[in-house]
C-alpha cells in the first residue's frame, strides 16, 4: 500500500491554551476527518490513524510554529491540502502550511531536539532580582530536581536563557527522557507560584549532517 | 463582577486546576452571538461537571434550537470541581456561561435540566453558586427565571419550591414558546408574576407556585390543586398539567459542539426513535416517553452525514429505548453500511432485543475486532421475567451469547435487576448461574479469554409505572441479596458491579417524594451533599440528618406498599398514560402475566386518547401508535 507523508506546521493559540496533549491529537484526527484527508490507517484489531504530533506543549503554553506529521493513503497535492485544512480548523488551531515529505523521511521524534519559548508575567513584571537570578542559575553545574516523583537534572536540559525586556526566553531540550519544562524553569527560579503567559515560538530540529533549522521555515 | 472581568482573572486561575478546559468555553462548533442586541438570553445548565453536562443530548438538541432563532441566544453553564469552585470563591467569580463568561445571574432564563435525582443537590449548589435565591418565592423582578426539564420532573414534586416553572415532556417546540413569553416580558416590562402566569398557560409547563398539596393527618395526600384565590390571572392554571410532545420528531441536532476535553459520551448521538411498544414494568422512560415515533432512515442517514462534516467525530450512537423495535432496523443499518462503511466510523447500536438477528445488526457496523456486547435480561427465571414483563426464553439467551462470542467479542455484558419484593433467593441464585452459564458458552469459543461482566442494579418503583404501587426491599433485604450475588457470582472471568443500597435508597425517595422533601433537599445541601451521583462524594450523613431535622421518615416514601386509591404526588402530571392502566398492569404483575408489544394489540393505555387530535392530523405514514385491529 503505497503512503504519502506530509508535515504540517500550525499555531497553537488561546482557545487551545488549556487543551492538553492527548487531546490535541484527537482535535486533529477530527481536524482531518472533517477536511476529508484520506489519512492511512494502522493495521491491527484497533486501527489507528497515521498523525504524529511534535514535543507536547506543556499545559497553558500556546505554540506558534508547532508541528504534526500525517501520512495519507492517497497523494494529495499540497495546496489543495492546505486549503482543506485551512478551512476545517477548529478555534485554537491557525497558520496552517503544509509540506511533502519522502516516504522514508525520519519522524519528528527523530528530528525535534529543542523548543524556544518566551514567557511575560501575566500582570505587572518581573521580579527586580531576577537578572542575578538567571545568572547564578546558569552558572550551576548541576539542578536536581523532583518531577512526578523522579528526580532528574534540569541545568542540562536548559540550553540558554536571558532575559529581553519583559520576556523571559529560554531554548529548552526536547529530546525523549531530557525535556526541559518551562514551569520548571521558573520554579527553579524561585517564581512557581507566579502568574505567567508562556508561548513556544519554535521547535528546534536537527536536519540532515547535524544542521540546526527552527520549524518556522519549513512553512 | 462582568465578562471582561471574569476573562481578565481567569488565566490567573485556570493553570492551577484540574483540566481547566472544562472551564474555557471557545470549542468548535460553540455559538456565540451579541448579547446587547440579542433581547432573548438562555443559560442551559447540566448541574454537574463539564465531562458529564457536554454528553447530554436534550441540552445539546435546545442549544442549536435556540441560536437558530435570530431573537434569542443560549449559552451552558456547568458545575465547577471542588479546586475550581475554591479558586472562584477566592477571587469572587460567580458561576458563569461558557460562550461569553457571563455570570448566570445575568441572562433572562436559567433552564436547569434533572435527569436523574442524584443531580438535585447540584441544581441548588448551582443557584447558590449563581447567587440566585434557591427558592422561587425568594426571587425577585430582575433575577433569571428558573425552569426546569428532564426526566426528574415528571415527578415535578421534591423540587417544586426551587423552580419557577417546571417542564413536563418533550422540549423542542415548548422553548419557542418560552423564548417568545421573554421575549414579550422584556418588551413589555411586565412583571415577574405576570410572566410566570403567562408560562403556567404554556402546553406542559408546570408552575409550582400556582398549585398547593393538601394532606391527610396520616401523611398522605388528599389532592394537589390549583390555587383557587389568586385572582384571576389564575384562571388558566391547567389541571392535570398534561405532558408536551412533538407529533412528530424534529431535525436532530448536526452541528454540536465538539468537546476538546474527553467527556463520558464523546461521539456524536442521534435518536432514531422515541418511545417505546414494550411495557417493562419497571421501566419509567418506556411509560413517560410515549406515543412511539420513528426518525426516517433517510433523516439518520443524511443527518449524520452533516454532523460528521460538521464535528470531524469518529463515533456515533444511534440511541433509542428498543432499538430492534426501529421498524425499518434493517434498512437503516444497510444504509448506514452503504454510506459510511469503509470510513473507519465506530457505529455503536444499543438497546437490542437477545435474539442472534441483533448480532447480526451489530457485526454489519462493527469496524474492529474484538471489545464488548452488552444485553439486558434484567431477570433470570422465568416468574421474575413475568412479574418484569420481559420475558425472554433462557434458551434464546443462550444461543444469542453463543453467537456473539463466536463472532469475537469477548466480553458480554449483562444488566441485571434486584429489589422486586416477590424475588426469592432461588431468583437472585439464578442471576449468578446464568452469568457462569454465559460465560461457560465464551470459554467453548475463546477459552479463557472469555469474560462476562454483570451489572446488577436495584429496582426503583418510578412515578407513572405500573410499579408505582409497590414498596421497596428494604436495606436489608437488598444487602442480603447482594452478599449472595458476591458470594455466587465469583471467579476468573466474571466481574459483578452493584450498586450501593444508600444511593438507591436515596434516589427512590427523591424520585417518590413529595412537596415536603424540599426541606430535606435544602438541609442535605447546607450539611455539604452535593455530587451524589460521584460514590466519592456522596454522603449518606447528610442526608440522614437532613431527614431527621425535617421530621420525615424515608420508609413512608419507600417502604409503604400503597392501596389502590392513594393519591400519588405525580398525579396531577398526566403523561398520557392512565393510571388505572397502570394499575391493571401492576395487577397483571402480581399474577405472573404478561403483556405483548402493543404493535401487535392495543392495550389502552391512554396515549393515544390523550393526542388523538395530534395524530389524526399527521400524514398517514408518520402517524404514532401503530395501527393496531381490535384485539
Amino acid at each position: 500500500m503505497n503512503r504519502y507523508k506530509y508535515r504540517i506546521l500550525f499555531s497553537k493559540t488561546e482557545a487551545m491554551r488549556f487543551t492538553g496533549h492527548l487531546d490535541l491529537f484527537r482535535a486533529w484526527e477530527r481536524l482531518l476527518r472533517r477536511a476529508q484527508v484520506p489519512l492511512a490507517y494502522s493495521s491491527g484489531y484497533h486501527p489507528h490513524p497515521k498523525i504524529q504530533i511534535g514535543a507536547a506543549l506543556p499545559l497553558g503554553v500556546t505554540g506558534d510554529n508547532e508541528l504534526v506529521d500525517i501520512e495519507t493513503a492517497e497523494e494529495c497535492g499540497v495546496d489543495a491540502l492546505t486549503r482543506q485544512i485551512a478551512e476545517a480548523v477548529p478555534p485554537g488551531v491557525s497558520d496552517i502550511r503544509v509540506t511533502a515529505l519522502p516516504e522514508n523521511y525520519p519522524g519528528l521524534e527523530k528530528l525535534v531536539v529543542a523548543g524556544d519559548y518566551f514567557t511575560v508575567p501575566l500582570e505587572g513584571a518581573w521580579p527586580a532580582d531576577l537578572p542575578q537570578k538567571i545568572e547564578s542559575l546558569l552558572a550551576s553545574a548541576n539542578l536536581l530536581r523532583e518531577r512526578r516523583g523522579k528526580a532528574y537534572d534540569l541545568r542540562p536540559r536548559i540550553l540558554s536563557l536571558a532575559l529581553d525586556g519583559n520576556q523571559l526566553q529560554m531554548r529548552l531540550r526536547l529530546e525523549p527522557d531530557a525535556t526541559g519544562r518551562p514551569d520548571e524553569v521558573l520554579s527553579a527560579l524561585g517564581m512557581e507560584s507566579l502568574p505567567v503567559l508562556a508561548r513556544r515560538e519554535r521547535l528546534v530540529l536537527r536536519e540532515s549532517e547535524g544542521k540546526m533549522i527552527g520549524s518556522e521555515v519549513l512553512g | 463582577m462582568n465578562s471582561d472581568t471574569i476573562s481578565r482573572i481567569l488565566p490567573r486561575i485556570l493553570p492551577q486546576v484540574e483540566k481547566p478546559s472544562r472551564y474555557t468555553g471557545g470549542e468548535l462548533n460553540q455559538s456565540i452571538k451579541d448579547w446587547d442586541s440579542t433581547p432573548v438570553r438562555i443559560a442551559l445548565l447540566f448541574p454537574d461537571i463539564y465531562d458529564i453536562g457536554m454528553s447530554n443530548l436534550g441540552l445539546a438538541v435546545l442549544y442549536e434550537i435556540i441560536n437558530a432563532r435570530p431573537e434569542a441566544l443560549a449559552e451552558r453553564v456547568y458545575l465547577p470541581w471542588s479546586d475550581m469552585e475554591t479558586a472562584m470563591k477566592r477571587e469572587g467569580i460567580p458561576l458563569y456561561s461558557l460562550e461569553s463568561r457571563r455570570p448566570v445571574a445575568d441572562f433572562d432564563l436559567v433552564g436547569i435540566t434533572l435527569p436523574y435525582e442524584s443531580l438535585y443537590t447540584n441544581a441548588l449548589h448551582a443557584l447558590h453558586l449563581a447567587g440566585i435565591p434557591l427558592r422561587a418565592a425568594e426571587r425577585g423582578e430582575n433575577h433569571p427565571l428558573i425552569v426546569g426539564g428532564g426526566h426528574g420532573v415528571f415527578n415535578p414534586e421534591p423540587m417544586a419550591e426551587f423552580f419557577d416553572a417546571l417542564a413536563v415532556g418533550e422540549g423542542e417546540e415548548l422553548i419557542l414558546d418560552l423564548i417568545e413569553i421573554i421575549r414579550w416580558r422584556k418588551r413589555s416590562g411586565e412583571s415577574r408574576l405576570a410572566t410566570t402566569h403567562r408560562l403556567a398557560g404554556i402546553w406542559g409547563m408546570y408552575v409550582p407556585a400556582f398549585y398547593r398539596p393538601e394532606y391527610y393527618t396520616d401523611g398522605t395526600i388528599a389532592r394537589v390543586a390549583p390555587i383557587p384565590e389568586s385572582g384571576d390571572g389564575n384562571q388558566g392554571t391547567p389541571f392535570p398539567i398534561v405532558k408536551r410532545i412533538v407529533p412528530r420528531l424534529p431535525p436532530p441536532p448536526v452541528r454540536p459542539v465538539v468537546p476538546y476535553l474527553e467527556t463520558v459520551h464523546n461521539r456524536y448521538a442521534i435518536e432514531i426513535m422515541r418511545g417505546c411498544t414494550r411495557g417493562c414494568r419497571f421501566c419509567q422512560a418506556g411509560h413517560v416517553t410515549r406515543p412511539i415515533r420513528e426518525r426516517p432512515v433517510e433523516e439518520i442517514v443524511s443527518s449524520i452525514n452533516l454532523a460528521l462534516r460538521n464535528t470531524g467525530y469518529e463515533e456515533v450512537a444511534l440511541l433509542s429505548l428498543s432499538s430492534s423495535d426501529y421498524s425499518r432496523i434493517a434498512e437503516l443499518v444497510r444504509a448506514l453500511g452503504v454510506k459510511f462503511g469503509g470510513s473507519r466510523l465506530r457505529i455503536s447500536l444499543p438497546s437490542l432485543r437477545i435474539e442472534t438477528v441483533s448480532v447480526d445488526l451489530v457485526e454489519a457496523l462493527r469496524s474492529s475486532r474484538g471489545g464488548n456486547f452488552t444485553l439486558a435480561p434484567e431477570a433470570a427465571t422465568d416468574s421474575m421475567r413475568a412479574i418484569l414483563n420481559k420475558p425472554i426464553a433462557a434458551q434464546q439467551l443462550i444461543e444469542t451469547v453463543r453467537e456473539i462470542y463466536s463472532r469475537k467479542w469477548t466480553t458480554v455484558k449483562l444488566y441485571f435487576m434486584i429489589g422486586h419484593p416477590r424475588e426469592t433467593k432461588a431468583d437472585v441464585r439464578a442471576i449468578a448461574e446464568l452469568a457462569r452459564a454465559v460465560l461457560a458458552e465464551g470459554r467453548r469459543s475463546l477459552g479463557r479469554r472469555a469474560e462476562v461482566h454483570a451489572g446488577v442494579s436495584t429496582l426503583i418503583p418510578k412515578a407513572h409505572t405500573p410499579f408505582q404501587w409497590m414498596a421497596m426491599d428494604s436495606r436489608e433485604r437488598i444487602l442480603a441479596k447482594q452478599d449472595l450475588l458476591r458470594r455466587e457470582l465469583r471467579g476468573p472471568g466474571l466481574k459483578l458491579d452493584l450498586t450501593p443500597p444508600d444511593v438507591t435508597l436515596l434516589e427512590a425517595e427523591l424520585a417518590r417524594g413529595d412537596r415536603r422533601l424540599a426541606n430535606v433537599i435544602e438541609r442535605a445541601w447546607q450539611a455539604g451533599a452535593r455530587f451524589d451521583a460521584w460514590s466519592d462524594r456522596f454522603q449518606p450523613a447528610a442526608w440522614h440528618s437532613a431527614f431527621e431535622e425535617s421530621r420525615i421518615d424515608p420508609a413512608f416514601y419507600t417502604g409503604r406498599e400503597r392501596s389502590a386509591d392513594e393519591i400519588f404526588p405525580w398525579d396531577h402530571i398526566n403523561v398520557g398514560v392512565r393510571k388505572d392502566y397502570l394499575r391493571r398492569e401492576y395487577e397483571a404483575s402480581l399474577e405472573g402475566r404478561t403483556r405483548g408489544d402493543c404493535r401487535e394489540e392495543c392495550f389502552g393505555c391512554g396515549i393515544l386518547t390523550t393526542f388523538r387530535e395530534l395524530r389524526d392530523a399527521l400524514p398517514e405514514e408518520a402517524q404514532f401508535c401503530p395501527t393496531v385491529r381490535p384485539g
